[in-house]
């Protein structure tokens, strides 16, 4: 295996009394993608989110490109190069597909910026057509390809992108595991959460299944496939 | 047409007025969620910063226009990044605070000042001849500056990376923080912007108006009326409302009769958020927001 950029060890998550992620090992190497599989409910956004520092971890310690992250800033955590796409995609929805995909720069010079912009509007067609349309006016998979954009502006080492098949049509399906193709193609890892996890399965080489909170099974694809079948996650 | 024609300036006068003080009380609820109930005392203080390098001190009105802006923007800045910020999410202690800010700024200028409103002298003065009336130059000047500063504020917001930033704020905080924004660095900013816009204003009017240590009430209930009408947390609209409230204050004072503006305004504004609650351009409610 390559070069451990994510490691997560021991992760505990609560709100209130509510346990949603119990003692968590993880891990992503570079340029890796990886999945993690559970039903509503199981913890995947609370890793997700934990990762992105958006929630604090209560328990456990974190790191990053080898510096520990545990209790690091969320806008810090953004500046060392890890970018979300959220659940519910919750672009920016009064602000147009270029100034969202411009705010996912924030960090960068502007040169670096224009030139990512460029860059995304040539890969992402569909995006560039209507690039002066508010994103709030945006389908559903409109608005999942410009939060994985706007996610990939300032060209993160590691892309979280939590349940992007989410609620999509199979055309939007397709045109996100396309883009998320593209993220591969760029070297950079990605962290991929699902509940429908056939799509995610075609993309990811490792995965993890959360069951409650807590890790249930982790392995390569095929074995992941092999135990969501049989215990019909998919 | 003379009597129109007056009562139009007059109600432009007083809608920029509006407008200007609605624009800052709207930047500082949009981007911060903060209900700043501060801002008619940074009016305030902004007419008696005006009003004391150019009155007391003696130096050009435009200058004290321009240290009414800066020191206000000062205040603001400095009272967001150590006051406000600590408590930035509750927004019950916000309005404590913001509440606080306002009987302080009150009362500091009642002890620097004194209670009686004071004589704002050196303003803009004379008349030109416009349609058969006389307009006052400071009105006039009023008008433009105060568009110049909504030109300059839609600049800012739509044109440039940080404007863009504090609209990505503005719709989804969590989000923008995880985009690498800094809230401890754009809210202290955004606020200054906020209460210097009030400090402008109170720079610009007071001479025309009255300058006493809490003129600024009514300004701020005005405004704030002009901000729910015009759609909470849309500056097109708060703008546009308070253009709107203000001719409608100059047309009922001159054809209906002075006292009767405040009541017949209020109800009509009463009416409208009955019929829609999300105010003239706005999409959310208050209760949403």
């Amino acid at each position: 295996m390559a070069e451990s950029l994510l490691t997560i060890e021991g992760l505990c998550v609560r709100y209130g009394g509510i346990e949603a992620v119990r003692s968590l090992d993880m891990e992503v190497a570079t340029g890796e993608t990886v999945v993690i599989v559970g039903a509503n409910g199981a913890g995947k956004s609370s890793v997700m989110n934990a990762v992105m520092g958006m929630v604090p971890s209560v328990e456990g310690r974190m790191t990053f490109d080898g510096r520990d992250v545990t209790s690091m800033p969320t806008a810090d955590r953004a500046k060392l190069g890890i970018r979300i796409s959220p659940e519910g995609r919750r672009v920016f929805a009064n602000l147009t597909i270029e100034e969202n995909i411009l705010a996912g720069g924030y960090t960068m010079g502007a040169k670096d910026r224009e030139a990512s912009v460029a860059w995304l509007f040539d890969t992402f067609p569909l995006l560039s057509k209507r690039r002066t349309a508010r994103a709030g006016t945006l389908s559903g998979g409109q608005q999942q390809l410009v939060a994985i954009a706007r996610a990939l502006t300032a060209r993160p080492k590691l892309l979280l992108l939590d349940e992007p098949f989410l609620g999509l049509s199979p055309v939007a399906i397709g045109d996100t595991s396309a883009a998320i193709s593209v993220v591969q193609a760029q070297g950079m890892a990605v962290l991929i959460s699902e509940q429908m996890a056939r799509p995610a399965l075609k993309l990811a080489s490792r995965g993890y299944v959360l069951r409650a909170g807590a890790l249930r099974r982790s392995g390569d694809v095929a074995e992941i496939r092999e135990l969501a079948l049989s215990e019909d996650y998919l | 047409m003379g009597e129109f024609l007056q009562t139009m300036i007059g109600g432009l006068t007083l809608g920029a007025q509006y407008a200007l003080m609605a624009l800052g009380f709207s930047l500082a609820f949009g981007i911060l969620r903060v209900i700043n109930f501060a801002h008619g005392a940074f009016y305030v203080v902004g007419g008696y910063l005006a009003y004391w390098i150019t009155n007391e001190v003696g130096l050009p009105y435009v200058l004290g226009v321009i240290v009414a802006v800066l020191g206000t923007a000062a205040i603001g800045y400095v009272f967001e990044l150590f006051i406000i910020e600590r408590r930035i999410d509750d927004h019950l202690a916000t309005i404590v605070m913001t509440l606080g800010a306002s009987l302080i700024g009150g009362a500091a200028m009642l002890s620097l000042f004194g209670a009686q409103a004071v004589q704002f002298e050196g303003g803009l003065t004379g008349t030109f001849r416009l349609g058969g009336v006389f307009v006052p130059h400071a009105r006039v000047m009023i008008i433009v500056v105060a568009g110049l500063a909504i030109a300059a504020v839609y600049l800012l917001l739509y044109k440039t990376q940080v404007g863009n930033a504090l609209r990505a704020l503005t719709d989804d905080r969590e989000m923008a923080v995880a985009m690498g924004m800094r809230p401890k660095v754009l809210f202290p900013m955004a606020f200054a912007i906020a209460t210097g816009l009030a400090g402008l204003t109170g720079a610009l009017v007071t001479p025309q108006f009255s300058l006493a240590p809490f003129v600024g009430e009514h300004v701020l209930m005005i405004s704030f009326l002009a901000v729910i009408l015009g759609g909470l947390g849309s500056l097109p609209g708060a703008v546009i409302a308070s253009v709107l409230v203000g001719l409608v204050e100059a047309f009922v004072g001159t054809y209906v009769g002075g006292s009767w503006a405040p009541l017949i305004l209020f109800t009509g504004i009463l009416v409208l958020l009955v019929v829609r609650p999300s105010g003239l351009l706005g999409h959310r409610t208050i209760i949403d927001a």
